[in-house]
């Protein structure tokens, strides 16, 4: 019960006792002024907070994928959640909004890829977010920005190129492919540092950077 | 760690104003060298999507071969961190400078 609610209902007494029922009302509206000032409601807006994640489990088996298939990838690596500040002054109207998304970076481990094992992914066709289609790259699909193969670095001229879909999620996606070679992704030695992070060679994994969850309903999304 | 007195700014700013960040590199080191002779110890500027520098790092020796960078990067983990400087983060690289 607020401050407000439990000075109404004393400030009524007091004034049904000492004026009848127009002393009660008096005494409702002071108490709940009186309330209201010592202890205001406070109505507290939605935090960045943790919601359900896509989890990990130990033991889950790793899908060895022979053609095309869909598969559900295994949370391997997660950073820290952290809050981006946004400042909107308003165009002048004198009115300042201060909104906050949350950011992740993670890794999805989704099947086997090994060189040695002859397993091989050549691709990644499509890919789902919660059940909808977030990157599709088929044939016949309208991959890119009006046949401009996308090169992954989008540093300089990021303002100059309209971005379909597949490529605004490949801005935040990086896909290894367990060659032999690889080497760890640089967003995940960031997160555990150089010597401490697998380079995942033999598995394809896909990498997300500066993820933003909080679009994606406060958590990390299944894949 | 780069083996110069480097003169503390007191007025560092959320953002770099009017290129100080690269009037001051220039004042610690001279002019920039080519990004094809980067090599280690040498202190990079970087820009994310702008037309000027807004962030410092150092090439690092990386341990399975080639360079890292050193830096400190608030979008990641909030502390100094080192990375493999691959192509991505070689596309942000701004200006070399030689200490």
């Amino acid at each position: 019960m607020s401050g407000q609610q439990i000075g109404t209902v004393i400030g009524g007494a007091i004034g049904a006792y000492f004026g009848g029922p127009a002393g009660a009302q008096l005494g409702m509206a002071i108490g709940g002024m009186i309330g209201g000032a010592i202890d205001p409601t406070k109505i507290y807006g939605p935090k960045i907070g943790d919601g359900q994640q896509q989890t990990a489990t130990d033991g889950a088996p790793i899908a060895w994928v022979q053609g095309t298939a869909l598969v559900a990838g295994t949370l391997v690596q997660v950073s820290k959640r952290r809050q981006i500040r946004h400042k909107d002054n308003g165009k002048g109207s004198g009115t300042e909004q201060v909104t906050f998304t949350a950011e992740q970076d993670f890794a999805i481990l989704v099947c086997e890829s090994c060189e040695l094992r002859d397993s091989s992914m050549d691709s990644v066709l499509m890919v789902l977010q919660d059940g909808k289609i977030v990157y599709d790259v088929r044939d016949g699909k309208n991959y890119g920005n009006q046949g401009i193969p996308f090169n992954g670095n989008y540093a300089h001229d990021v303002a100059s190129v309209v971005l379909d879909m597949s490529d605004s999620f490949k801005m935040h996606c990086d896909f290894m492919f367990g060659g032999e070679d690889q080497l760890p992704h640089p967003t995940l030695e960031a997160i555990t540092g150089v010597g401490n992070t697998p380079a995942y060679r033999g598995s394809l994994v896909a990498v997300f950077k500066n993820f933003d969850v909080s679009a994606a309903g406060d958590r990390i999304p299944s894949f | 760690m780069i083996g110069r007195p480097v003169a503390d700014a007191k007025a560092y700013g959320r953002e770099p104003y009017r290129k100080t960040l690269d009037g001051v590199m220039r004042d610690g080191f001279g002019d920039p060298i080519p990004k094809d002779q980067m090599r280690v110890g040498d202190a990079v500027t970087l820009n994310f999507h702008r037309k000027d520098a807004s962030h410092v790092g150092i090439l690092g020796d990386y341990r399975y071969g080639g360079l890292s960078l050193i830096h400190t990067y608030a979008l990641g983990e909030r502390k100094v961190i080192e990375h493999r400087l691959d192509d991505e983060w070689a596309g942000y690289i701004f200006e070399v400078y030689r200490p």
